[in-house]
């Protein structure tokens, strides 16, 4: 854009709505194009103008005449004639047999709808509900320096040191919790290999149910419905 | 039944049985004629009615191709988006929720050109390869003014090669704001931009055709 001058030179003391004074300098180059631009309304609504740019208008020719090019555009745009339609739109039964949802799809369909308000919270909520339990089981052993996998013997071996207690409350040796008897039957209900404690099964299984849930919405939403 | 004026004022384009009085009072609209006919329309579509599609599409084509050839400035990808976009209404007849069915029209029609926009972007074609071709002018009348004809059809020449050269998010906001009649608000939700960013596309697209047609301003001064 090229930096033109006004008719005649000026310089305005302006307080904003923020408080600072702006200075509006005489050549259009320096004026607030955006802002003429924003007081053209649609069509022939005019937009009341805010008071710079009243004072744009009234003060710098090169303002007021882009203003009326931009009004005189808006105007125009809208009888603006197109190309005529080349074809007729309408679909053939053919069309209509092929773009009938089936199978998946149907389903699909169903919980792709704006209308289906239950896909979507249920997802949220098993989501949230699988990184809150996979949080639960693995910080706390993280932050005792343990990782999720080394859970299970950690309850094992504390469970075994109960057991041992409990059979033997005045210390006595093996042999005497043998004797007993409780200490075998709790030592073989220990599992040898636990696996992945539940929480960490259940956290993953709702993860993945609410992924699921999520990616079928997205499956179900693609394409120009949004 | 057909001699309903609500009817006569709806201008059913193809209408092979009258519509029912049942079939009119259940239809829970306001009293535009036209909604009440669409909606009509839409519902015996769901229920699986090819012909009332088909009537629904013969309603609206033209006013949709008009919207999505200004937005894709190429006449055959502009076909492609309306057929696809009346296949995509079919398709998702279930997802309409009511209301106006010219905006979920307009709506699917707008999502599916932003997308052909985004295509060309990677693949930028020739635009408006036909601005020559006759079928841009307007029909004349037997009465026309010929100096008027020729001035509109320059006007409307410049100003569609002015469109093809802003960027397309600034030509779907201008044509949706200054064609469709959308306020600010719609657009952003339609676009999925903030309402400043509407904003600023169609004041800076609006400076940037005045910039581009700066030499043929006196066409549409006066």
């Amino acid at each position: 854009m090229v930096a033109s001058r006004c008719g005649r030179s000026w310089k305005i003391g302006w307080t904003s709505s923020v408080g600072d004074v702006v200075t509006l300098t005489a050549a259009h180059g320096g004026h607030d194009r955006l802002l003429i631009a924003a007081t053209v309304g649609r069509g022939a609504q005019a937009v009341a103008p805010p008071s710079l740019a009243q004072a744009l208008l009234a003060a710098c020719t090169e303002c007021a005449r882009l203003h009326a090019d931009l009004f005189a555009l808006a105007l125009a745009l809208p009888i603006a004639t197109t190309p005529a339609r080349p074809r007729d739109f309408t679909l053939t039964a053919a069309d209509a047999e092929r773009l009938r949802p089936r199978g998946l799809r149907r389903w699909l369909a169903l919980i792709g709808t704006s209308r289906d308000t239950i896909t979507r919270p249920l997802a949220i909520g098993f989501t949230t509900l699988g990184l809150a339990g996979l949080l639960v089981a693995t910080v706390p052993g993280a932050l005792t320096g343990f990782g999720v996998t080394a859970i299970p013997s950690t309850v094992e071996s504390s469970l075994q040191r109960e057991v041992q207690s409990a059979a033997s409350p005045a210390g006595t040796s093996d042999a005497g919790l043998g004797d007993a008897g409780l200490g075998d039957t709790a030592a073989e209900s220990l599992p040898l290999d636990p696996g992945p404690p539940p929480v960490v099964v259940l956290s993953v299984a709702f993860l993945a149910v609410g992924g699921g849930l999520f990616a079928g919405r997205r499956v179900a939403r693609r394409g120009p419905m949004r | 039944m057909l001699d309903s004026p609500r009817l006569k004022s709806a201008s059913i384009a193809v209408r092979r049985d009258p519509l029912t009085v049942e079939e009119l009072r259940s239809t829970t609209v306001s009293g535009d004629p036209i909604q009440r006919r669409d909606l009509i329309l839409v519902e015996r579509a769901r229920a699986g009615d090819l012909d009332a599609f088909n009537d629904l599409v013969r309603l609206h084509q033209d006013q949709l191709f008009a919207l999505v050839v200004r937005m894709v400035p190429d006449r055959d990808q502009a076909s492609d988006v309306v057929q696809e976009a009346f296949f995509s209404a079919f398709r998702h007849l279930a997802a309409f929720r009511g209301g106006s069915v010219k905006s979920w029209l307009n709506r699917i029609c707008v999502n599916a050109a932003m997308d052909t926009q985004r295509l060309r972007k990677r693949r930028p074609v020739q635009p408006y390869p036909e601005l020559d071709d006759e079928s841009w002018q307007p029909p004349a009348g037997p009465d026309a003014d010929p100096e008027r004809i020729a001035v509109t059809a320059e006007r409307s020449r410049a100003i569609n090669e002015a469109m093809t050269r802003i960027t397309g998010d600034q030509r779907t906001a201008i044509v949706l704001f200054d064609v469709e009649g959308y306020d600010y608000a719609e657009i952003a939700e339609m676009t999925g931009v903030s309402l400043g960013t509407v904003k600023s596309r169609i004041h800076r697209g609006r400076l940037a055709l005045r910039a581009i047609l700066e030499d043929r301003m006196d066409l549409f001064r006066g």
